[in-house]
């Protein structure tokens, strides 16, 4: 598969990755999903909490994830879950991330364009 | 519970980014209640630390959520194209089908009539009252309904997608089509039969006016909006 000559949605595709891909493990509602990034990247991706939420409602109008409000632990909760177009769009992002980490990988690596002009 | 202090805050910042208050109250809920889980898992955090520190400031977010908002539909996502040439096409295509159906329709009524209208025009007969109010309300129609459905459809698009500001643009390109407009019905007189001409053209007479009138005035309210909600104090 080639990578597609401009992807401006590149890095604004990285949120959108990560929650289709947890919310094709199960349904969850925001707050769990932040939870679930800061523990499944140990720690790593440290955000605004707040911005899981505009990214979810922008997934649930392109119809990649639909939400219902349930009561869970006593609370009414906004509950987001994978639709069969977010599935869809999952495994496409999952592909082109791949394809990006492993030409970004080739890249730090060195190739014949890597080496030195003269020595 | 997040503040009230921040909540109002955020509130304002959304609204200032021109963001529907229907997307408004459901984001501004939903991060309320994720500072209350917050705040019930770690008791002993400060609010203040929580509203700032885990949710993110009002202005990152609110510039963040506009941004998703943009995303979500095709004039957030190509502004040049729907605001810009968007107003062109749309103009175009509404007077080209409202032709069309005109035209239609008339064969339609020729059809019903057993060809009585253009077996008129065959003999070289006037056209009837009736023929002539016809011609004189299409003039009407295709005067006023292009660049008024185009100007409220952009404001709509707009509306929808966060960019007000775009759309008194497409406002503007409106406006000065419709200035430059022209569709005459000539009455007949003489050995000159009726005429009905359209075209495009600078004598800017008051019936041009008139046509700019509808577009014109959306975009001054869609400005006036703008400057409303800038104008709006910010909560300290």
């Amino acid at each position: 598969m080639t990578i597609k000559k401009t992807n401006p949605d590149f890095l604004n595709g990285v949120p959108e990755l990560l929650v289709l891909q947890l919310l094709d493990r199960h349904p969850m509602h925001g707050y769990d999903l932040v939870q679930a990034i800061r523990e499944t990247s140990g720690m790593k991706l440290d955000f605004g909490e707040g911005c899981i939420y505009p990214v979810l409602h922008r997934l649930e109008h392109q119809k990649l994830v639909s939400s219902r409000r349930e009561t869970v632990g006593g609370r009414s909760r906004i509950i987001y879950r994978l639709t069969k177009a977010g599935r869809t769009r999952l495994a496409e992002s999952v592909a082109t991330w791949k394809d990006v980490v492993a030409a970004v990988g080739r890249v730090l690596q060195g190739g014949e364009h890597g080496k030195p002009a003269m020595a | 519970m997040a503040s009230q202090q921040w909540r109002d805050r955020l509130r304002q910042e959304l609204d200032r980014q021109g963001l529907p208050s229907e997307y408004v109250s459901r984001l501004v809920e939903e991060l309320s209640d994720h500072a209350t889980d917050i705040l019930q898992e770690n008791a002993s955090m400060e609010a203040e630390y929580v509203d700032n520190q885990r949710m993110g400031s009002p202005e990152g977010l609110a510039s963040f959520a506009r941004s998703q908002f943009q995303r979500r539909t095709f004039a957030g996502r190509h502004p040049l194209l729907t605001f810009l040439a968007g107003p062109i096409f749309a103009i175009l295509g509404t007077l080209v089908a409202i032709c069309l159906t005109v035209f239609f329709v008339a064969w339609l009524m020729d059809c019903a009539t057993g060809g009585t209208l253009s077996a008129n025009d065959e003999l070289g007969l006037p056209p009837s009252v009736f023929e002539m109010r016809i011609v004189q309300a299409v003039n009407l129609v295709v005067r006023f309904i292009p660049f008024g459905l185009s100007a409220w459809l952009f404001a709509r698009l707009g509306d929808r997608a966060g960019l007000r500001l775009w759309s008194v643009g497409a406002c503007g390109i409106i406006t000065l089509m419709a200035f430059l407009f022209s569709s005459v019905v000539r009455p007949a007189s003489g050995q000159a039969p009726q005429m009905w001409i359209i075209g495009v053209g600078m004598n800017f007479d008051l019936d041009q006016v008139w046509q700019a009138t509808m577009p014109l005035a959306l975009g001054l309210w869609l400005i006036w909006q703008h400057l409303v909600e800038r104008s709006k104090p910010i909560a300290i």
